[in-house]
């Protein structure tokens, strides 16, 4: 009885903050996603450099590790402190938390070019860019956007949890339904939108990455 | 051909890993415009070591490599391995790209047009007897066997005269293997392409090569032509190398004429009557006689039929024999002869000098026996099964 209260609760509550909820939906989303696309931006090229560069790898990877390894609240809070309330400092943490599934998948997908091809392709005289283009990035091209999905997943977590330093997106409506009394359907109107989101976009970057990765690779 | 310039040319070359390891100790050689050249020897001798300096996959750390009588130092090493034809064990077709756009890849990589680049493309397919609807597909959608050989044909797109080849057949059933190896010899037999291949099959190397380099521990051990290195290996590692059923087979093969012939046979000269002859052929149980001049030339042979049909034993044989018959001279190799004297069913083969003086015959028996007991005595020729111990 009182569950059935809870929901119907719930459903007065998302139709008549629809508006609200949708743009604390895109808040959320776009703060997610902007710092995943920062740190493919910096992740895949160091990716691809301590590909080549072995011997950078193991510290590079350490060092991304390491930052994975700190509590979300921790991060923010640490970071709080230098960028301040805001959304900046949640797409800091993104930014960081992401650098980790982008720059392995990354590093993993390059490392894993067949030697023989990667041997012939130069030995027929491609340039170091020549086989780097043409050859190791569409052969990684599905690991590397599987350590986005990862990451972009990992980020609307954070993003969800960003909105106690003042960045917005579903997470205020969380806190919300925290602070009020019987708040539960509140709670509710924020945290199924943010899974959704999550299961979503998930299952849409599968489709890309699917879309993305070379015909050729699809043993049948 | 002597002078002829070398297409490859290694010039005291050595080449130490930086690990310490010596894999190459002064390598010299000279690889000439149409030559196969087959490196084979141990493993870990330094063969792909050798070859891979020509396309500058590897730098030598003494002495020079030269491509067609320029340092490979001095040149651009892109450029160059776009100009030389390269081709692994391993294939490394690359996975995501069509047949077409992995056999187009150098002529793209020099920026040939598209409407020359699909015409070549269709051109390389019939030159292996593949379907041209196979163009659009991907590598893993075909058989080993068909990646090779769209391997093969993608090292000679650009229309490159020298190909490198390390082991590359290797990975091959002896079927597959064999068809490959009728391709690459027409690639240098008929379209005149140099080939540097790296082998461990030996039957390959002697099939293809027209030199051989025996490698051992960084340095060449022999380098000569199949017959040479049967008739003469420099010592017992070759010879290990080669193994005791080749040589065999080789000491047969390579066996000059005069070495298996009969000596003295009988012969008569022209002036006698063909009554003569005939109790010749009667005292030595024969049906024919070879027919010598005063100076023991050949100039023809008499066969038992040839009298019988004229009766008349008064007749010169000068004028009823069969003038200039088939001869062999006594330093052809047996390697040549043989087909002849079996394929066409001849009784026996005259063996004569540079002067064409009659030294000796190979009768049709005899050779028989002799290839029975040498060549096909210890093994079912179809057996190859046992290669490579
Ligand atoms: N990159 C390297 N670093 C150190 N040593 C190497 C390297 N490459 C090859 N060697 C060594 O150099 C020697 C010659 O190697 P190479 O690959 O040329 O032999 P190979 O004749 O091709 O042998 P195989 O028949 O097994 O292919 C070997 O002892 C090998 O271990
Ligand atoms: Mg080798």
């Amino acid at each position: 009885m009182k569950d059935l209260g809870l929901w119907q609760q719930f459903f007065y509550y998302f139709q008549h903050n629809g508006m609200y909820i949708l743009g604390k939906f895109n808040q959320h989303f776009l703060i997610s996603i902007e710092g995943v696309l920062l740190a493919a931006l910096v992740g895949i090229p160091i990716g691809a450099l301590i590909a080549h560069y072995r011997r950078l790898s193991n510290p590079v990877i350490q060092l991304a590790n390491l930052i994975q390894t700190i509590p979300s609240l921790a991060m923010l809070s640490i970071l709080m402190l230098g960028l301040g309330l805001g959304d900046q400092t949640v797409i800091t943490t993104i930014f960081l938390y992401s650098l980790l599934p982008i720059i392995q998948n990354t590093y993993t997908g390059l490392r894993n070019t067949s030697p023989a091809v990667l041997d012939a392709s130069k030995g027929m005289g491609m340039t170091k860019w020549q086989q780097l283009w043409m050859v190791e990035i569409p052969l990684s091209v599905s690991v590397i956007m599987a350590g986005i999905r990862n990451a972009l997943v990992v980020a609307i977590g954070v993003t969800a949890i960003g909105a106690f330093i003042g960045a917005g997106g579903l997470g205020d409506i969380i806190i919300r339904g925290t602070n009020a009394t019987n708040g539960g359907a509140i709670i509710l109107a924020g945290a199924l939108p943010t899974a959704l989101m999550a299961i979503v976009s998930d299952l849409v970057l599968e489709g890309v990455q699917k879309l993305v990765s070379p015909k050729g690779l699809s043993e049948s | 051909m002597a002078q002829a310039k070398p297409i490859v040319e290694f010039d005291h070359v050595g080449k130490t890993y930086p690990n310490g390891k010596q894999a190459l100790v002064d390598f010299n050689l000279k690889v000439m415009p149409g030559d196969f050249v087959c490196f084979i020897g141990t493993s870990g001798g330094g063969k792909t070591t050798a070859m891979r300096m020509i396309n500058r996959m590897l730098d030598p750390t003494s002495g020079e490599v030269k491509f067609d009588g320029k340092k490979v130092a001095d040149l651009d090493p892109i450029e160059l391995r776009r100009h030389i034809g390269y081709v692994i064990q391993n294939i490394g077709l690359i996975p995501h790209m069509t047949l077409e756009d992995n056999i187009c890849l150098v002529p793209k990589l020099l920026k040939w047009p598209k409407e020359k680049r699909e015409a070549r493309a269709r051109e390389l397919i019939k030159l292996v007897e593949m379907p041209e609807d196979f163009l659009s597909r991907y590598p893993h959608e075909i058989s080993g066997g068909q990646q090779q050989r769209i391997g093969v044909i993608r090292a000679l797109a650009a229309d490159q005269k020298v190909m490198l080849m390390d082991e590359p057949f290797g990975a091959l059933d002896p079927l597959t293997r064999e068809k490959l190896q009728d391709l690459v010899h027409y690639l240098q037999h008929d379209l005149g392409k140099t080939i540097i291949m790296v082998t461990h099959d030996m039957d390959e190397a002697l099939r293809l090569a027209t030199r051989i380099v025996i490698f051992d521990d960084g340095r060449i051990i022999q380098s000569a032509s199949p017959a040479e290195i049967l008739k003469h290996p420099a010592n017992d590692f070759v010879e290990e190398l080669i193994g005791p059923d080749r040589m065999n087979e080789a000491k047969v093969m390579l066996a000059t004429a005069s070495s298996i012939m009969l000596n003295n046979p009988v012969s008569t000269t022209g002036d006698v009557t063909l009554g003569e002859a005939l109790v010749k052929m009667n005292n030595h149980h024969i049906d024919s006689l070879i027919v010598v001049d005063d100076e023991h030339r050949l100039i023809g042979e008499l066969d038992i039929g040839q009298v019988m049909a004229h009766r008349n034993l008064k007749l010169k044989v000068k004028n009823y024999m069969l003038a200039s018959p088939r001869s062999v001279f006594e330093d052809d190799l047996l390697s040549s002869i043989y087909q002849t004297i079996i394929n066409r069913h001849l009784k026996y083969m005259p063996v004569v000098d540079h002067d064409h003086r009659v030294v000796g015959i190979i009768t049709r028996s005899s050779l028989a026996t002799l290839l029975c007991e040498h060549v096909w005595g210890k093994a079912d020729p179809e057996d190859n099964a046992d290669e490579g111990k």
